[in-house]
């Protein structure tokens, strides 16, 4: 089974970070020793939030180069992301889409939280699913209490019905919403790190295995505990924990299948 | 060895839309704890919110004390709920009396009280009388009922009561931290937390305040292990946290 974790951060603003975590990701050889360590095979990596601190990049631009050359190092590990703040209006697009030509990313992940914006704005949302729907790439959410509630995805998705929109945390405390969200809109996909194994559950009976994708959320949570929520689901056929483990990432962007498996 | 802090069961359960495993009797818990090498635990009757459970808990709590009696790793919590109706206080007196009970637990949400109900005060002196566990179920959704910080009034007229946030108060976890720093009585019950947030806190608070829980049939008993395991903590902390912080508030040293 290649496991693709959809959900892994990577970058110099960690070194701003005083929190303890279990494994760390701030260059290259650290994510890939930490996807090694848990046997994933490929990951879709992207920058944490930048918080202030010593090391200065509001816009992402110095994270999206780290990003890239991290993938540069590892191209069948590691699928680049690029993260911009859409606060910084046509800025952030013409870095989106920088990083789509430039460094080749295959998709965009946006957290309404930490970047303190709204997803009911379509002046600062539209034209970065403009871009995304233009080269066929799936957004990445934060997802949970407002601003991030997963029913304000739904209009976007609606209007974009060719974006994939990855919901992570799978609305995390608002996973009832967020399931509700994916059944009305067929291009939103639940990812599952720190949420409930009951939610998650959950969700397979609503939505079917087809639209959940598994996530860590490295290093902020531990890739196996998170990967055990699935593989220890009582009842889940080994089809459906090889779709969520990675088919359906790969369903998502084929054309960044990585080539071996990785125990 | 392991003892699990807060399990429910009881008819109907299975069919929850969140429930992950078969629970209408305690056999259904025990086969998950021997899987894991989970001892014993400390079980109560499902919420009323499902069908065919009533509203006093009085068919319930005795269907779960029936389970507990015959299965002598199993340790009893009685549901209260201040808004039941006719025999249920009763009940309550009788089975605490009765000498099995080990908590008591209180669901606001599920049973539509506030936390600091002053109808409340009657069962915590009943659980200061006869030396009770309070086991409290908080936290859902940021209701304002389930909110920690509305405890405080009683963590302050009962400090000598044990209370245990199950789940560290579900999605109020920071409020259940803070209140648990405040007042030496609250304990914090892992189920559904991160490694990192268990790490963090048990560094903040000690593993004295921690109770290792599994929230079965709604969470996975090996994946709750396995995260205790796993924790960089030491061994003692380790076992604290697995059995013997529980062993002591119920007044077990080791399970039945």
């Amino acid at each position: 089974m290649k496991i693709i974790d959809v959900h892994v951060h990577i970058g110099p603003a960690f070194k701003n970070e005083p929190k303890k975590f279990f494994d760390q990701s701030i260059t290259a050889e650290d994510t890939l020793g930490l996807l090694d360590r848990y046997g994933i095979a490929q990951a879709w990596v992207f920058p944490p939030a930048w918080q202030g601190g010593e090391y200065h990049d509001p816009t992402y631009e110095q994270a999206n180069r780290a990003t890239y050359e991290a993938v540069q190092k590892y191209p069948d590990r590691m699928v680049g992301l690029a993260r911009v703040n859409p606060n910084m209006g046509q800025a952030a697009v013409e870095e989106f889409e920088r990083c789509v030509k430039e460094y080749g990313f295959r998709g965009m992940m946006l957290h309404s939280d930490w970047d303190s914006f709204g997803l009911n704005d379509p002046k600062l949302h539209y034209p970065l699913m403009e871009v995304a729907a233009a080269h066929g790439l799936p957004m990445v959410y934060h997802s949970g209490y407002a601003p991030s509630d997963p029913a304000g995805f739904l209009r976007l998705a609606r209007q974009f019905p060719t974006v994939p929109i990855v919901l992570k945390h799978m609305g995390y405390q608002l996973a009832q919403d967020a399931i509700v969200a994916a059944r009305e809109a067929s291009n939103i996909f639940l990812e599952t790190s720190a949420n409930w194994p009951a939610w998650i559950r959950h969700a397979l009976r609503q939505l079917g295995p087809e639209r959940i994708l598994y996530g860590s959320d490295a290093p902020f949570m531990t890739p196996d505990i998170e990967m055990a929520k699935i593989t220890m689901l009582p009842g889940l056929t080994d089809t459906a924990k090889e779709m969520i483990l990675g088919g359906n990432a790969m369903s998502i962007l084929p054309e960044c299948a990585p080539r071996k498996e990785h125990a | 060895m392991i003892l699990d802090g807060q399990a429910q069961l009881g008819p109907m359960l299975t069919e929850h839309d969140l429930s992950i495993y078969p629970s209408d009797s305690a056999a259904d818990l025990l086969r998950s704890y021997d899987e894991q090498g989970i001892s014993g635990g400390l079980v109560h009757a499902a919420s009323a919110a499902f069908s065919e459970v009533t509203p006093d808990y009085i068919a319930a709590n005795n269907y779960a004390q029936a389970q507990v009696r015959e299965h002598t790793t199993l340790h009893g919590a009685l549901r209260v709920n201040p808004n039941a109706r006719g025999s249920h206080d009763e009940h309550v007196r009788a089975a605490v009396e009765e000498g099995s009970v080990k908590a008591l637990v209180f669901a606001p949400l599920e049973d539509g009280f506030a936390v600091d109900d002053a109808r409340l005060g009657r069962y915590l002196d009943l659980a200061r009388r006869h030396g009770l566990l309070t086991v409290f179920l908080l936290g859902n959704f940021h209701h304002r009922d389930t909110m920690p910080l509305r405890l405080k009034g009683w963590l302050y007229d009962y400090p000598d009561v044990p209370v245990l946030l199950t789940q560290i108060a579900y999605r109020t976890q920071s409020d259940a931290v803070m209140i648990a720093q405040d007042h030496a009585n609250v304990y914090l019950g892992t189920s559904d937390s991160t490694m990192l947030f268990l790490l963090n806190t048990v560094e903040r608070l000690g593993a004295k305040r921690f109770v290792f829980t599994t929230n079965f049939p709604f969470s996975i008993p090996a994946l709750e292990v396995m995260k205790i395991n796993k924790l960089p903590i030491s061994e003692e902390d380790k076992e604290r946290i697995l059995h013997r912080n529980l062993s002591e508030l119920i007044n077990k040293e080791t399970a039945k």
